[in-house]
């Protein structure tokens, strides 16, 4: 139990919080200030302020297509995701299938295992089929990472799904699937679409397997901020960044909203 | 016509449309349509029996109660036929087709859940209609039956309404609404009242009874509430360890349990809390075993005690307001009761053979009474109208009291003699009234008079004029009182075991005296049974053989709520019709309240031959006990009376050895006794004498 009104826990509470703005908070309210850089080499503070950095990155065409292919490789990642794991949830939840403990625990080792480590084992199983260097291998070994992702978020707003719905569905009148269909996904709505979007962003945000498994021309969005940080410092990379945290928080204020709505 | 509804139609629409509910007569369950029927049902998870051969009838219109502690296997059940869990083997049989390997959607059933299960995607109105889509129940016709069942359950308004945005109280009446407006062959609830607090509880108890009547529904109702299965149930039937070990009304089950785990189930049934016992006071837990090592500890009194006697005594003469309770220095006081059992504010815990001066025959919050009577009150305790309550009591009474056809119903056992003297003096138009000294017949001032050599203080001579004492069983002097009084006396007051006279049952010789006397002056004979009423299941009267012209009663027939009756013949009691221009007057604005009308007639039917019988057998082994023991003790039956020279003293000693007697000696037997609660009181007893 929470002591209240305890000096030393509220002093506590005082630095922890500090501490994780400071971690937080501060690289990133560094990039954005960076992005409005009007300079054309890193330094902080910037002495002249400016669009400069914006300006460079709508008109190089290397970005838009990067961010074009990164879109193209996460929407598959999301749709792949909603149609492994809705099933999968139904297995994990509703049957006495033997043995699903393990099966969860199974689905969730991409997540476990270090992802260079991951990446490498793909490699030699990609290499085998083709699929290294092509497109679908990416959506494949994205989907890797996103459905343990997007089953993680889901299954505890399955768990607070009774039963007992369903239930009182089929002695009501409907079959088993009708009942499935007809009050169980509904109510899981909210949770699949927030688990989309992770799934979405997961692949989206996805830096290591590009690089393994990708081929020369597959440039998405992480690689090529990757990319440009190593062969030289480009203050552009302020600004793609800077809108990259802009993205991902106008998501997650939209997840928190769909994951607070099922309640 | 869609396959989902060709599908629905064998169980769902042979019903007759809510409107029109089904006229349902209460007949026993035999002469009614067999709904349900379970043959030598097992089931088993692995090599975990759950259900062992169960077998098991409901009839149309019949809410049966699967009553059982958790494990016992009555969820099991219920789920086995819904179609949740497939049965290992047996037949399930609704109206004779066997379901028991259908989908839960084709067997026609409907089901209220524990937790209620409402969609909370949809609406009040999506919810209820849910069942009629499926069955593919055209828009119209779907509209038209939810909102009827709106109406019948008091929603109407709020069926666009999200559950969550209901409450506890309202989500329940949707999911009985769900489960009813199919018209299904049968609902299914399972605990359904487990989530709501016990006002509501009762209130939903009601309800559920009353939809159920109005719709001629039948109902299988799992429950591990012993209350709720009495306040509800046609049949309840018992289950332990997977089977079923009794089967019977609510009222049989009690008074004859048919095996051990009935009976202790019952008898172990605890309506009021464990917590009940203030832990403040410094309070020993209400358990048998703690009862057993507590008296010597603490008692008389603890501070707590003290105070609480301390603002009585400011506010009552004598510290309390009955002055009959009075034992030196003063009184404990009580703070509940349960069965034989009584715990004073200080956590002390008693036998109780007082009960009342006899009246709670069934001990404290004997499960049947309360039942009847939190139901009854919350139906409304009293009306300017009559009820049925009180015609069923007297029809129960009359049963019993075979020459007493007509009744009138007062407050108290006072009241009814009083009203049966006036009714003789006008059935009769003499005056004189007979009694027997030393004999009570309740506080009225005419008959104040224990001893006629010690007039009671505050009684006007005038007042008992028309009294005349007789020596009790002096028939030599009753038959020259009555001869020197030709033609003036009207009645006979007559107690055939008068308790403050000693309670010795009268020579059955002197008591056919005093009948045939009477009956040859035509004087009314007044057999005052108010304590000796539970001596028979006719009442003593029965016992002596002696019928009288008016009979007075009180105590056990209100299962302990107040409560007085007179019974008698046309030709005395009808002195009381109103549309008589004479008509004889006796008023009491809770005469015949249904609250002690149902308490009572909840008490009396559990109170049958047998269990009189066997509480008889009770008293007469503790008589002898204590007659062994060296005590001077009298009465029969259940009824004894302790007679002592220092009676205070004993009382006390008793008290702190852990049993409750009247300050006056009487004791008596109640049903939730056993021979094990005998042993303990007779071992009270001896330890009271070596004290």
């Amino acid at each position: 139990m929470r002591v209240a009104g305890d000096p030393f826990t509220r002093a506590l509470g005082a630095a922890a919080t500090a501490l994780i703005a400071f971690v937080m908070l501060l690289p990133p309210a560094m990039t954005v200030a960076l992005s409005f850089s009007g300079e054309r080499f890193f330094a902080f503070p910037p002495r002249v302020w400016g669009w400069r950095q914006y300006r460079l990155l709508f008109e190089d065409p290397r970005w838009g297509s990067a961010l074009l292919l990164s879109v193209k490789i996460a929407v598959p990642v999301a749709l792949l995701s909603c149609a492994v794991v809705v099933p999968v949830l139904f297995v994990f939840h509703r049957s006495r299938l033997p043995g699903r403990g393990a099966l969860q625990l199974g689905g969730l080792t991409g997540l476990v295992l270090p992802v260079s480590a991951y990446a490498v084992a793909m490699y030699g199983l990609f290499a085998q089929v083709g699929l290294l260097g092509t497109y679908l291998g990416l959506v494949l070994a994205d989907s890797t990472l996103a459905i343990p992702v997007m089953l993680l978020v889901c299954s505890p707003a399955f768990s607070r799904i009774p039963e007992d719905l369903e239930l009182a569905a089929m002695v009501t009148g409907a079959s088993r699937v009708r009942a499935w269909l007809g009050i169980t996904l509904p109510l899981l709505a909210p949770a699949i679409l927030a688990g989309a979007v992770l799934a979405f962003m997961t692949s989206f945000d996805e830096s290591v397997f590009v690089v393994f498994l990708g081929g020369a021309g597959q440039e998405t969005l992480p690689r090529a901020i990757f990319d440009t940080v190593r062969f030289g410092l480009e203050p552009v990379v302020a600004a793609i960044t800077a809108l990259l945290i802009l993205g991902t928080s106008v998501v997650m204020v939209f997840v928190l909203r769909l994951t607070r709505a099922e309640r | 016509m869609s396959e989902v509804q060709t599908e629905m139609a064998a169980g769902g629409e042979r019903r007759p449309p809510l409107q029109q509910p089904a006229v349902q007569s209460r007949d026993a369950p035999g002469d009614r349509e067999l709904v349900l029927e379970i043959r030598s049902l097992h089931k088993s998870y692995g090599s975990t029996p759950a259900l062992g051969g169960v077998d098991l009838s409901v009839h149309r219109g019949e809410l049966l109660t699967l009553l059982g502690p958790s494990g016992s296997g009555k969820t099991t059940l219920l789920k086995v036929i819904a179609g949740f869990e497939a049965p290992s083997g047996g037949e399930v049989l609704l109206r004779g087709r066997d379901i028991s390997r259908l989908p839960p959607a084709r067997r026609g059933v409907g089901m209220v859940f524990q937790h209620y299960a409402l969609f909370p995607h949809m609406t009040v109105v999506q919810n209820i209609g849910y069942g009629l889509k499926l069955r593919g129940v055209p828009r119209a016709e779907r509209e038209r039956r939810v909102q009827a069942m709106l109406e019948l359950l008091r929603l109407s308004g709020l069926g666009e309404r999200r559950p969550r945005q209901l409450s506890g109280g309202q989500q329940q009446r949707v999911a009985l609404g769900r489960a009813l407006v199919y018209d299904p062959e049968i609902i299914l609830m399972d605990e359904p009242l487990g989530a709501l607090d016990r006002a509501l509880r009762i209130e939903m108890e009601r309800e559920i009874r009353t939809l159920q009547h109005e719709l001629g529904a039948t109902v299988v109702y799992v429950t591990h509430d012993q209350q709720e299965a009495y306040a509800l149930s046609d049949t309840i039937a018992v289950m332990h360890d997977g089977a079923i070990v009794g089967v019977g009304s609510p009222a049989e089950l009690y008074a004859n349990p048919p095996n051990a785990f009935v009976a202790s189930f019952f008898a172990g049934s605890n309506p009021l809390p464990a917590e009940a016992v203030d832990p403040g006071h410094g309070g020993v837990p209400g358990s048998a075993e703690a009862g057993r090592h507590a008296p010597s500890a603490r008692v008389p009194v603890s501070a707590s005690s003290e105070r609480l006697y301390e603002r009585a005594d400011a506010r009552f003469p004598g510290g309390a307001s009955r002055t009959t309770l009075y034992v030196d220095p003063h009184t404990p006081y009580a703070r509940r009761g349960e069965g034989w059992r009584l715990i004073d504010t200080d956590g002390h815990e008693l036998v109780d053979l007082h009960g009342d001066y006899s009246a709670l025959v069934h001990g404290h919050a004997f499960a049947p009474v309360l039942a009847a009577a939190t139901r009854a009150l919350a139906e409304g305790s009293a009306f300017g109208l009559p009820t049925a309550a009180e015609v069923e009591l007297a029809e129960h009474l009359a049963e019993r009291v075979g020459w007493a056809p007509r009744w009138r119903f007062a407050g108290s056992g006072t009241e009814a003699v009083m009203a049966a003297v006036r009714a003789a003096r006008a059935a009769t138009g003499r005056e004189v009234a007979v009694r027997f000294a030393g004999c009570y017949h309740g506080a009225w001032d005419a008959l104040a008079d224990l001893d006629p050599a010690r007039p009671a203080r505050g009684v006007p001579a005038g007042a008992k004029g028309a009294v005349v004492s007789v020596a009790l069983g002096d028939g030599e002097g009753l038959v020259a009182a009555l001869d020197r009084r030709e033609g003036q006396v009207a009645c006979v007051l007559l107690d055939l075991m008068p308790y403050r006279a000693g309670l010795r049952p009268l020579e059955r010789d002197f008591a056919h005296l005093v009948r045939a006397e009477t009956a040859r002056r035509g004087i009314v004979l007044i057999l005052d049974e108010v304590i000796t009423f539970r001596m028979g299941a006719g009442g003593a009267g029965r016992v002596w053989g002696i019928e009288g012209d008016l009979v007075t009663l009180g105590k056990v027939i209100g299962g302990g709520l107040p409560i007085g009756a007179l019974g008698g013949s046309p030709e005395v009691m009808d002195v009381f019709d109103p549309r008589r221009p004479d008509a004889v007057q006796v008023a009491g604005t809770f005469s015949a309240n249904p609250v002690s009308m149902r308490a009572g007639l909840a008490a009396l039917r559990a109170l049958d031959g047998e269990a009189i019988a066997r509480i008889d057998a009770l008293g007469e082994r503790l008589r002898a006990g204590l007659a062994e023991q060296g005590y001077e003790v009298t009465g029969r039956g259940s009824l004894l009376k302790l007679h002592s020279e220092r009676l205070p003293e004993l009382w006390w000693r008793l008290y702190r050895e852990g049993v409750l007697i009247a300050t006056s000696g009487l004791a008596c037997v109640c049903t939730p006794m056993d021979d094990a609660v005998i042993d303990r009181v007779l071992a009270a007893f001896a330890r009271a004498l070596r004290a």
